[in-house]
């Protein structure tokens, strides 16, 4: 089981003309889940234990469902994507990603512990980027792909928060465990936790506002975009939903959240699909559509709308595939995806039109099909809601309707009608190209007649484990015309009449709704472009001002920094006691403090930069002296030696900068000296804070007791310097070696060219 | 014991003046700075393997009993430290063999380098507060002669910024010992610890904590003490500028963490909210000033102050996990930080330019070299399950649960933008034909540190486990001080 | 400058004054003294043989280039710490021998002298590397 996780990702390495083989080898993977039973029970691995990170695998109904969509329609991918992009040489970087991609989506669906899922739920969204980017040639491709990866970043990173937020509250980060904790609902973190795991949900499965990024993901080439951002990644916040609903569900603010939000992306995703005549976008804001209706049957919660939801899931997957293929199928042959352009193909594309014309009735709902099945217990779910059904059911109808005419544009109208021009050249692409569509199409009528066989069982195990039990779930072709099925039939056929009417006026609704569309449907991508330009801009901004270049600002600023903390200190902390006993002052050190304060005004009032080096190397020596009054000359001549060098390499520095010049203006000179002032007051407030003798001083007694016997010197000072404290010796005189390497390059090394790296 | 403690020390030490006893000749002293390198590296590891098995390990120089002569102590962090100190210079020390041009090869960057793992090491391995002082003198002074080796002008410019805002800080390091000695007359942390807890005086000691925090934050490039780092650290060779990036704000976080846990104690409310406010406005400015950026060295050294930001996070909360996070980030921060910078030389090598504008194309020439960039790009921008993710879930579950919810937040939304700026790396030096249509030259050698490097970030992420716990064990090492002082104080005669 | 005056003098001060040197280098365990004022005063020598004659035959009687004796000051400081930890004690612990003289007295030589020595050497090495560089550098 794990070895099948991880395995495609190990397939890294991929030869060329490899599709086909790795296609049969995943095909293997999905009939390996397809004989493996599902049990509730998690297979758990431990991977960081200390982190609370374990690698449980659940294998229930929902994960087999979602793992045989990831695998089945995965293998179907790699086949096509073998015929889509024949030749070109990023091939393998395709089939790499895909698997990369293949791996962590099955770490999604399949992952039982939250934290294990979030990593493979990041996974998902770095191989999307890269995989949105692959013609990463056009600019377009790369905002697109960075527009994605931002928005599912962000909601990624709420996620986290949520995710840690449940852990805390629930005590642990197992689904299982989470949905049998007591009395998480009343938690106190309940709604933040829930909050942000919407946002992570909702940015990742296009909801409303987030959901402008799947339309723009359609840079991707058709292969990417009929696996990632239709049939498998997109799902991922579904599937994450369902998994948690267990958990979380059943409350006001689960219904209230999960049902606005998930029907306003039903509306706007199934209208908007109308307003667009790219193939592909069209395609994506029906696939927004649809997650949102994914996301309301959720919200409903009745078993009735969790049984739908598994049972469009599965349809959806199975038909928007198709429809995916099939654009790009008719892109690859006559060269334009052009809705409005697209006519007359049947005749020279035969297999693709019979399985676009199988995807697309199944979109519609009709019967036989998958689709119709799905949409009869959608509106049975929609009927039985606990609350609003009355607005559930006619936002559903006025979705279902636009779906049946978005099928039509998509899956019937190009194959329809006079041949267009470039038809003459049009040809039915090779096996790979039409395999997949074909089978996806099968599959749809196939599983609609046998109502669900063979996979009903695993619907209704698929539905159980959304609903936190097993529960019968009816799959039936024809549930006959009592009750709410009566009704549900009564609103399929108000479905086919108005969404024929909507097909019939698809131009009209185009043109009407130009102003409409671009307000309603990329408001968002607006607010998009305005914080992330926004935020770009005030950062260069902030950046300029904070880092500008000037030496003597930064200066100032650490000064003040250092002021600023410590008066805050003091303000939390204010018994400092000072004291001015300084005992007896002696004429000479009068002299030499003198001569410290004059050469630091030289240097400030000098005009010359060599002249201020000078007069602070000036100061710099009484300091020297001052040590050597009160420690011992040993230490001063070190002092001198470093404080010297010191001075030459800035004077060599120095040498190499343009002259000195005045920049500074009064009021900031005035503000320069007032900082130091104060600068320098608090530093003698604290050396006469500083200067308290509470505690005993045994160093240098010790010293001083020491360092005839044990160190056989009389000189105490070099007994310390040579063992006492020899390492900060051994210390300073590698810092003298490194300073006279630094004179002696700083002399010698002109600077030769501009070197690269 | 008092050999491997030492060794980290005199290696490097030993390689330096073996150099200069070989000034002359270029080759040896290459040779002589990679074979030092990899001997720093095992006299770490055996360090490491002591102190892991015991807990402790201490010296006193000089058999000087503490705290009369100078101690050398590791405790977990330390080694630690050390350890991931010797993987840097040893990584860099081969790198530089492909790119260190032969002028500043002539005029001592070898033994400077080695020097600086000296500072280094011994700045990580004392027990000493003047020692210290000396150790970051060491590598003041290695580091900035490097910083000016080669003489050009922009280098300059960034040198003496450099080294002036450095001078501040050893000038504040060195005025706040002295006030420190003045009071406790003491220089061995351990014993400084125990005299402050008998002085009882808490004014003082915040002030004298606020002038080590100042001091320290310099060297750490917090905000709003950083502005020397992104002044200087695109002015020099890369192999330099990686080594700084690796390793010397490190430093500076290390003594943070030390003398914050070590030796102030008592007001510890004032410590956590200082660096919490601390925290936030160095990782929320860094990141903002990366992404203005455009050149790729500029864009990675904004970065390192944003993420000295997280590494505050575990001082700011003080809870076993908060500092288990950040000594976990410190590991992976030091490792992912150094290999971004030898990435963005070999990018500059193989397009010409680390302008931005001026590169791309190298995702469809060398996507071997776009693989090794992504790794630590994305473990950088905390992508699971890279190392940066785990530092940065370990940070975050801690602020979560001491109820930070700013800190939180900007660290949430600062992980958005680090993505955003390693993304506009990507985009543009990778994906984007290169603007001149030109294509990118092979980079040959440089690959290999590289990969290694890439390779150990792998390693920490799907290794976490045992990295995790010993971040925890370090973490708490550093809460129970006791342990420390103990070790260090106790006469071992 | 080029008086005979000063040529014959320096020679003859370089012996008198390396000697001094030393001297205050041994010396300064037990007065002032020690091995950065002794390395200074050699430096000094150094330097004024310089002025006198030319940088080059300085670089040739030191026959290692300045920063190679830096280097070997390194080293020597360096094993200085060694022979203590063959004892199993910790680095730069000091190892004294009692030499006795012919005449009776005694003198104490420990590693702390060969430390100092080092840094003697390291000060030479450092001082005349810069000095000697920069004297060259005017004269270009």
């Amino acid at each position: 089981m794990v070895l099948a996780v991880i395995a495609p990702a190990l397939h890294r390495v991929a030869p060329e003309q490899a599709g086909r083989v790795l296609a049969l080898a995943v095909a293997a993977l999905f009939t390996l889940f397809a004989l493996t039973p599902h049990e509730a029970a998690p297979l758990v691995y431990a991977w960081a234990p200390s982190l609370d990170l374990h690698v449980s695998l659940l294998f229930d109904g929902l994960g087999k469902l979602m793992a045989l969509i990831v695998s089945g329609i995965g293998s179907l991918i790699l086949l096509y994507a073998n015929g889509y992009l024949h030749g070109d040489a990023r091939l393998p970087r395709l089939y790499a990603a895909l698997l990369a991609f293949m791996g962590a989506m099955l770490g999604v669906v399949l992952g039982g512990n939250l934290l294990f899922i979030f990593v493979c739920w990041e996974l998902t969204s770095v191989t999307s980027f890269i995989l949105i980017g692959f013609d990463h040639d056009r600019p377009a491709a790369r905002a697109a792909a960075l527009q994605a990866l931002l928005v599912t970043g962000a909601g990624g990173l709420c996620l986290l928060a949520g995710v840690i937020l449940l852990g805390v509250a629930g005590g642990s980060y197992e689904l299982v465990e989470l949905a049998a904790a007591p009395g998480l609902r009343e938690h106190g973190l309940y709604v933040p936790a829930l909050l942000l795991v919407l946002a992570g949900a909702f940015t990742k499965s296009a909801q409303v506002p987030f959901h402008f990024w799947l339309p723009g993901a359609m840079e991707a080439p058709t292969p990417i975009s009929a696996y990632l951002h239709s049939a498998t990644m997109v799902k991922a916040g579904v599937v994450l939903l369902a998994r948690l609903n267990p958990a979380l569900g059943g409350t006001e603010l689960w219904f209230g959240m999960l049902c606005g939000f998930g029907g306003a992306t039903m509306l706007v995703g199934n209208l908007g699909s109308l307003f667009q005549t790219d193939l592909k976008r069209v395609l994506a804001y029906s696939t927004v559509g649809m997650l949102g209706t994914l996301v309301l049957l959720i919200g409903i919660g009745t078993q009735a709308a969790l049984a739908a939801c598994v049972t469009m899931l599965l349809a959806h997957a199975l038909y928007k595939g198709a429809l995916f293929m099939v654009a790009g199928g008719v892109d690859h042959a006559v060269h334009t995806r052009d809705a409005t352009v697209l006519s007359g193909l049947g005749r020279a594309m035969p297999i693709t039109w019979a399985a676009a014309t199988l995807a697309a009735l199944s979109c519609m709902g009709v019967l036989p099909l998958l689709g119709f099945i799905a949409k009869e217990k959608s509106y049975v779910a929609a009927l039985g809601a606990p609350e609003l059904a009355p607005w559930i059911v006619a936002a559903s109808l006025a979705a279902n309707a636009a779906a049946f005419a978005m099928a039509a544009i998509v899956g019937v109208r190009p194959f329809l009608g006079r041949p267009m021009e470039q038809s003459e050249h049009a040809h039915e692409g090779s096996f790979d190209l039409w395999l997949g569509p074909l089978l996806l199409g099968v599959c749809s009528l196939g599983l609609g007649v046998a109502a669900g066989w063979p996979f009903a069982g695993l619907l209704e195990a698929a539905a159980g484990s959304v609903y936190g039990s097993e529960f019968e779930v009816a799959l039936k072709l024809w549930a006959g015309t009592e009750g709410v099925y009566g009704q549900a039939l009564l609103l399929s056929g108000a479905t086919v009449a108005i969404g024929a009417l909507l097909f019939a006026l698809r131009a009209p609704l185009r043109s009407l709704a130009g102003g409409l569309r671009f307000a309603a449907a990329l408001a968002p991508q607006r607010v998009y472009q305005l914080l992330y330009e926004g935020s770009l801009g005030a950062a260069a901004l902030l950046t300029r001002r904070v880092q500008n270049g000037l030496l003597n600002s930064y200066l100032r600023t650490v000064v003040l920094a250092l002021v600023g903390i410590s008066l805050w200190s003091l303000w939390r902390q204010p018994h400092l006691m000072v004291s001015f006993n300084v005992g007896e002052i002696r004429t000479y050190e009068i002299g030499i403090v003198a001569l410290i304060l004059v050469s630091c005004l030289v240097a400030v009032r000098s005009e010359s930069r060599m002249a201020a080096i000078v007069a602070l190397g000036v100061a710099g020596l009484g300091v020297t002296l001052l040590f050597a009054l009160f420690s011992g000359p040993d230490l001063a001549m070190t002092q001198i030696m470093v404080e010297t060098l010191t001075v030459l390499l800035f004077v060599l520095v120095f040498y190499h900068l343009p002259q000195y010049a005045r920049l500074s203006s009064s009021f900031e000179r005035v503000r320069d000296l007032l900082v130091s002032l104060i600068f320098g007051g608090l530093m003698t407030l604290l050396v006469l804070a500083s200067s308290t003798d509470i505690l005993d001083a045994p160093l240098s007694e010790f010293y001083a007791q020491n360092s005839l016997v044990k160190g056989h010197g009389r000189n105490v000072v070099n007994v310390i310097l040579v063992d006492f404290r020899a390492l900060d010796t051994l210390g300073e005189i590698t810092v003298l070696a490194a300073a006279a390497i630094g004179v002696v390059a700083m002399l010698r090394l002109k600077p030769a060219r501009k070197e690269g790296a | 014991m008092n050999l491997l403690l030492v060794a980290p020390i005199l290696v490097p030490l030993l390689t330096a003046a073996l150099c200069l006893l070989a000034w002359k000749s270029v080759r040896v002293q290459r040779w002589l700075g990679v074979a030092g390198s990899a001997a720093l590296l095992a006299s770490a590891l055996a360090l490491f393997a002591e102190v892991d098995g015991r807990g402790m390990a201490v010296s006193h120089a000089g058999e000087w009993a503490a705290p009369f002569g100078i101690t050398l102590a590791a405790d977990l962090l330390g080694a630690l430290m050390v350890v991931l100190g010797g993987i840097v210079g040893l990584m860099v020390a081969v790198y530089s063999l492909g790119s260190i041009d032969e002028g500043r090869e002539r005029f001592g960057f070898h033994p400077l380098v080695q020097i600086l793992l000296m500072g280094v090491c011994g700045a990580f391995l004392t027990g000493d507060l003047f020692n210290l002082y000396v150790w970051f003198e060491v590598l003041l002074m290695a580091s900035f002669v490097l910083t000016a080796l080669g003489g050009e002008r922009a280098q300059m410019e960034g040198a003496i910024k450099y080294v002036t805002l450095n001078l501040v800080s050893s000038a504040i390091f060195l005025a706040a010992l002295g006030l420190l000695y003045g009071l406790t007359h003491s220089l061995n942390m351990a014993d400084v610890s125990l005299r402050l807890a008998r002085l009882n005086y808490p004014a003082l000691e915040n002030l004298l904590a606020v002038l080590f925090f100042i001091a320290f934050g310099i060297k750490a490039a917090v905000f709003p003490l950083f502005f020397w780092l992104p002044a200087s650290y695109h002015t020099m060779p890369v192999a330099v500028s990686a080594l700084f990036a690796g390793l010397l704000t490190k430093v500076g976080v290390y003594a943070l963490i030390r003398v914050f846990t070590l030796v102030f104690r008592d007001d510890v409310e004032f410590i956590k909210e200082l660096m919490l406010v601390v925290a936030c406005l160095t990782m929320a400015v860094g990141v903002l000033g990366a992404v203005a950026q455009m050149e790729m060295r500029r864009i990675l050294s904004f970065h390192i102050v944003s993420q000295i930001g997280y590494m505050i996070i575990g001082l700011a909360l003080m809870t076993p996990l908060a500092l288990a996070g950040t000594v976990f980030y410190l590991a992976h921060h030091i490792i992912v930080k150094t290999n971004l910078f030898l990435v963005s030389g070999a990018v500059a090598r193989a397009t010409g330019s680390f302008e931005l504008k001026k590169s791309g194309g190298l995702y469809a020439a060398q996507p071997g070299l776009a693989l090794l960039f992504l790794i630590p790009a994305l473990s950088l921008a905390g992508i699971p399950p890279l190392s940066g993710f785990w530092g940065k879930y370990i940070l975050v579950k801690a602020g979560l649960e001491s109820g930070q919810v700013v800190l939180v937040v900007v660290a949430l939304a600062v992980s958005v933008f680090t993505m955003i700026s390693m993304m506009k790396i990507w985009s543009e030096a990778f994906w984007k034909p290169h603007p001149l249509g030109l294509t990118p030259a092979p980079v040959g050698l440089l690959n290999g540190p590289i990969a290694a490097m890439a390779a150990m970030t792998l390693a920490i992420g799907f290794g976490v486990e045992p990295v995790m716990q010993l971040a925890e064990r370090s973490a708490q090492q550093l809460l129970e001080p006791q342990t420390y002082i103990r070790a260090v104080l106790e006469a071992r005669r | 400058m080029n008086s005979l005056i000063l040529r014959t003098t320096t020679g003859f001060l370089l012996s008198l004054l390396v000697l001094f040197s030393v001297y205050l280098m041994l010396r300064g365990h037990n007065a002032p003294g020690g091995g950065f004022i002794g390395g200074l005063t050699a430096t000094a020598a150094l330097t004024l043989y310089a002025f006198a004659f030319d940088v080059a035959t300085v670089r040739k009687m030191l026959r290692l280039d300045p920063l190679s004796v830096a280097g070997l000051g390194l080293v020597l400081a360096l094993v200085s710490g060694l022979p203590g930890m063959l004892g199993g004690d910790a680095f730069l612990t000091s190892r004294w021998a009692l030499l006795a003289l012919p005449d009776g007295t005694e003198i104490h030589l420990g590693t702390p002298l060969l430390f100092d020595f080092g840094v003697y050497l390291v000060v030479i090495g450092v001082g005349c590397a810069v000095l000697l560089t920069m004297a060259e550098e005017r004269g270009e």
